[in-house]
């Protein structure tokens, strides 16, 4: 119908997709405007001289000749697919073919359609690389972040061995100077011709005391900063006392109460509670000692809320900087010379409190000093079990 | 010369003394309060002392703050006297000790464990004796 024909030919010539009939030869017969312009080709050069393969990439030419060849023999009558063509100027153009069998004045002829899906498939590209980078990233941040993890973790280590070193020194200065004078004294009396049996004698003793002091510490130390594997029913006024005696014993210069309303019974690693008390505990000493303060003293409490057992540390050191205080907690902050502070200190502080004892930790500033607050809520563990009853009767 | 010595450990104090009962007359003071009073009361009777060792961490009164508080009760007294103040501390860094030298007006400082022969040498190095 002559109509018809008009109308169809009207709408493929201006049909948005390209629309190709090739013959049993794959020789083009026709091909529409849209698909000349989307390989850069005139019709002209294209029909009756060129066949369907010509214009495909070489990679896909066996799935071209597959598709083409099943469609012919009629084994399905329609296929539709995806393929790489290639543009006069030699750039590759993604289409999608969809082709069917058709009989055209008798002869075996292809028709189909092409649409341009290089934006699409360049999209879904960059879509997935993105994905994968993006994975690689984020892999690659968390390797990271362990690794500063395991890093911080590793320093802290070193920091309480550091700690424990620091406060041997500490102790052992004193006792050192006393053995060296009393060495030097039995010298310098036996020069002088005064080196009686009851002088040599009272020396002698005094250098073995001071070697039993100078021992215990040791042990002392080993003790306070050994780890527990499993966790022990104590109670929390008594690790504070223990705390505070022995800072006492290295601290003289510094006036150091505590004030207890509370002596409940927890669970856990004792030697952590301590270590956290420690550090609170020298951190205040150091700005008591570096600014000097003229009567320096600690004050440290055991109560108790409606939710939490509490253990308070205050000084009158004068307190925080408040552009500081939301830091002190951070690992590497320090506000020292690199000599005399790690930064990991208070940041020990809170990861034992928050990751071992379940607990929180914050500071605050009271007008005279800082005041660092332990919170360790209820039901803290504050029975280890059956396994302990026995030695808490 | 007359030497006061500032030291809150008894046994400590009294070997100090024993050291230098060969150079000096001694006093001793047990903590910074009772060196201060006993300083400024030298120098207001006219007989200061020459020699001052000088713990750093005792109570009550800290080394560094006795020793500011001598320097000005020695502003009030002969201007022409100066006593040897020496800082004998336990403390571990040389830095704190740096501090305590410059912030305090020490004349020098000796870190225990204290060698004799080293405190002879400073009081020769100060003219103290010959």
């Amino acid at each position: 119908m002559p109509i018809n024909e008009k109308l169809f030919r009207l709408l493929i010539d201006n049909a948005m997709v390209g629309v190709y009939i090739v013959d049993e030869e794959q020789l083009f017969q026709y091909v529409n405007p849209a698909l000349t312009a989307m390989l850069g080709y005139t019709s002209e050069e294209v029909i009756g001289t060129f066949r369907f393969p010509s214009f495909i990439h070489p990679d896909d030419i066996p799935l071209l000749v597959h598709n083409y060849q099943q469609r012919l023999s009629g084994e399905i009558p329609s296929a539709r697919y995806e393929a790489r063509a290639l543009h006069k100027s030699g750039r590759v153009v993604n289409i999608e073919i969809y082709g069917t069998y058709v009989d055209i004045n008798g002869k075996r002829s292809l028709a189909g359609t092409v649409i341009d899906i290089t934006q699409r498939v360049t999209a879904e590209q960059a879509l997935e690389e993105l994905n994968r980078t993006l994975e690689q990233r984020i892999a690659t941040e968390l390797a990271l972040s362990r690794e500063k993890d395991r890093m911080v973790m590793q320093q802290s280590r070193f920091a309480a061995l550091g700690e424990m070193v620091a406060g041997i020194a500490h102790q052992w200065r004193q006792p050192l100077n006393m053995l060296g004078m009393s060495v030097q004294a039995l010298q310098l009396a036996h020069g002088k011709g005064i080196l009686t049996a009851e002088f040599m004698e009272r020396h002698t003793e005094k250098s073995l005391e001071v070697l039993k002091y100078m021992s215990q510490t040791i042990d002392d130390f080993r003790n306070f900063f050994r780890p527990e594997t499993a966790p022990r029913n104590f109670r929390l006024d008594e690790a504070v006392e223990r705390v505070v005696v022995f800072f006492t014993s290295s601290v003289n210069t510094i006036a150091i109460t505590t004030d207890v309303q509370n002596r409940a019974t927890m669970c856990g690693h004792m030697n952590e509670l301590s270590q956290v008390l420690l550090n609170i505990l020298n951190n205040a000493r150091d700005a008591l000692l570096e600014r000097q303060v003229e009567a320096p003293a600690i004050v440290v409490a055991v109560t108790r809320s409606d939710t939490a057992n509490l253990i308070r540390v205050s000084d009158n050191g004068g307190g925080i900087p408040d552009e500081l205080i939301d830091r002190v907690f951070d690992p590497f902050f320090s506000t020292k010379d690199a000599a005399k502070g790690t930064g990991l200190g208070l940041y020990m502080v809170k990861s034992i409190v928050e990751k071992s004892m379940k607990g929180t930790v914050t500071v605050r500033n009271t007008g005279t000093g800082a005041e660092f607050t332990i919170t360790l809520p209820f039901p803290g563990a504050d029975d280890c079990g059956v396994e302990r009853k026995g030695e808490h009767t | 010369m007359r030497c006061l010595i500032v030291e809150d450990v008894d046994f400590e104090r009294e070997m100090m003394e024993f050291f230098l009962a060969d150079y000096a007359v001694t006093e001793t003071a047990c903590n910074g309060e009772d060196a201060v009073e006993l300083f400024t009361r030298a120098v207001a009777e006219g007989r200061p002392y020459q020699l001052v060792c000088l713990d750093i961490l005792m109570p009550k009164m800290s080394g560094q703050a006795a020793l500011k508080k001598m320097r000005q009760a020695e502003a009030a007294g002969d201007p022409a006297h100066k006593a040897v103040i020496i800082m004998t501390t336990a403390m571990n860094s040389r830095e704190d000790m740096e501090e305590a030298l410059w912030q305090g007006d020490c004349t020098d400082y000796l870190v225990k464990p204290i060698i004799l022969a080293d405190l002879v040498a400073l009081m020769r190095k100060y003219k103290l004796i010959s």
